[in-house]
């Protein structure tokens, strides 16, 4: 999607000011909003989310002096709408070509076990031990592991599942920055 | 966030790109407006990909996993993690174990160890024939501490356990043969006591040329066992003599020497 407008500051700033009259939290809205956008075009299938995302908040920036006095909404919903007619704009549009399934080469993939596994090291050991327990074993076996840790934990099963979540993301994280790091040196 | 059977069968149809338009508008007016709701989608994200790495995806959803929910480039980034991370899982669980099922002790037992290296139905057949193979290992000097062999797809995983102790019992340097078969090393440090917080661990050549460095490793405890583990792509390891030396962490930056392992790559 080429779209030539582009974002610049004083607009952007409105934007914020529109999203919340505290910066600090009007900046996390407008990250919420774009990466949300963003896997709503993925999920929906599209080539490039992140251009889709980028220019529905650009359309929204620019109809910003017409709406910012009259929409009471949740903002978020505002956004949705005009990102629904930038999708079907994009479904008018000749399908892009399918991206090729990245190449495994058995280096690259020595690396990242060995980032991964630094990257384990570095938990702290409450979390070392409930990632591990909470991904290991298979089906019913897991099932259990999973009731026994939450019951240690205090916790339900849910909460469980959120925070085994929360660090295997962390852990994601941290092995692609030690992947980076090493293509850097 | 309480999900329902319903809700995480909706999120499942919609990752997979099977839920009818409407409830697709309407869940993802939740995931825009809802934190709880969005990272029930990221969730469910990954546990699919987890599914289709298991093979519990029936047919149909194996094909709307490739064909759809496989086309973005994060989703082929997160498969790749999730590969990578069910790989360390399954090896931890063969190296070490929860403690419901068997102890690191028991895996690196001598009569396990036996075991698995001389897989013979007769207890006396595997001790005799163990008492040969060590004889000559001790004749050639050969200090393989233990080697763990993990096929996991292409990587081949070596254990090298180093004790101080034991090198000096032996009064010769543990040497190993990498095989090509073999992409990870693992050194296993053992500890005599563990006084430090983390550790750094400095693998250097003959020559003196720092090879690889750990840093903030933490000690794994197994029964009165202390050791730290310490990966290394088995490509960095030449034929060589190599020395680890290993420091605990002090304060800020500094380091405190503790102790010295050697090895050598034949």
């Amino acid at each position: 999607m080429s779209d030539k407008w582009t974002l610049t500051r004083e607009p952007f700033d409105a934007l914020l000011a529109w999203l919340d009259p505290d910066r600090e939290q009007a900046g996390q809205k407008y990250e919420d909003i774009r990466r949300r956008l963003i896997k709503i075009f993925t999920c929906r299938g599209c080539a490039t989310p992140e251009d889709l995302a980028d220019e529905s908040i650009n359309r929204v920036v620019r109809r910003l002096k017409d709406i910012e006095e009259v929409y009471t909404g949740d903002r978020a919903l505002y956004f949705y709408g005009v990102a629904n007619k930038v999708f079907l704009e994009y479904l008018k549009r000749p399908p892009a070509p399918a991206p090729m399934p990245p190449h495994e080469n058995p280096d690259e993939v020595e690396l990242e076990y060995v980032c991964l596994e630094r990257c384990v090291q570095h938990l702290p050991p409450e979390n070392r031990e409930l990632v591990i327990r909470y991904y290991q074993k298979e089906k019913r076996a897991k099932i259990d592991e999973r009731k026994q840790l939450a019951k240690q934990l205090g916790i339900a099963l849910n909460a469980l599942r959120i925070r085994a979540h929360r660090i295997r993301v962390g852990l994601q994280r941290c092995m692609q920055e030690c992947l980076e790091r090493q293509e850097a040196s | 966030m309480n999900s329902t059977f319903a809700d995480s069968e909706a999120v499942r149809q919609y990752l997979l790109g099977t839920l009818p338009q409407e409830q697709s508008l309407h869940i993802e007016e939740q995931f825009l407006t809802s934190n709880n709701r969005f990272e029930e989608l990221l969730i469910a994200e990954d546990e699919l990909i987890d599914e289709y790495l298991r093979g519990e995806l029936s047919e149909a959803e194996r094909k709307h996993f490739t064909d759809h929910f496989l086309q973005s480039p994060e989703r082929q980034q997160k498969l790749r993690f999730a590969k990578t991370f069910e790989k360390y899982i399954e090896a931890t669980q063969i190296e070490r174990p929860h403690k419901s099922t068997r102890s690191i002790s028991q895996a690196f037992s001598g009569s396990s160890i036996l075991r698995r290296l001389f897989p013979l139905r007769s207890p006396v057949a595997t001790l005799s024939l163990a008492t040969v193979v060590l004889l000559l290992l001790i004749g050639t000097s050969w200090v393989l501490i233990s080697r763990l062999q993990v096929q996991e797809g292409t990587r081949n995983s070596l254990v090298l356990a180093l004790t101080p102790r034991l090198v000096r019992d032996f009064g010769e340097t543990s040497k190993v043969v990498i095989t090509e078969d073999v992409h990870i090393v693992r050194l296993r440090l053992m500890l005599p006591a563990n006084d430090y917080q983390t550790y750094r661990a400095v693998l250097r050549s003959s020559e003196g040329t720092e090879i690889w460095t750990g840093d903030k490793l933490i000690v794994n405890t197994s029964g009165a066992d202390r050791y730290i583990d310490y990966a290394l792509p088995a490509g960095i390891l030449k034929p060589d003599d190599y020395k680890i030396t290993l420091s605990g962490h002090l304060t800020e930056d500094k380091y405190e020497d503790i102790t010295h392992y050697s090895f050598r790559v034949l």
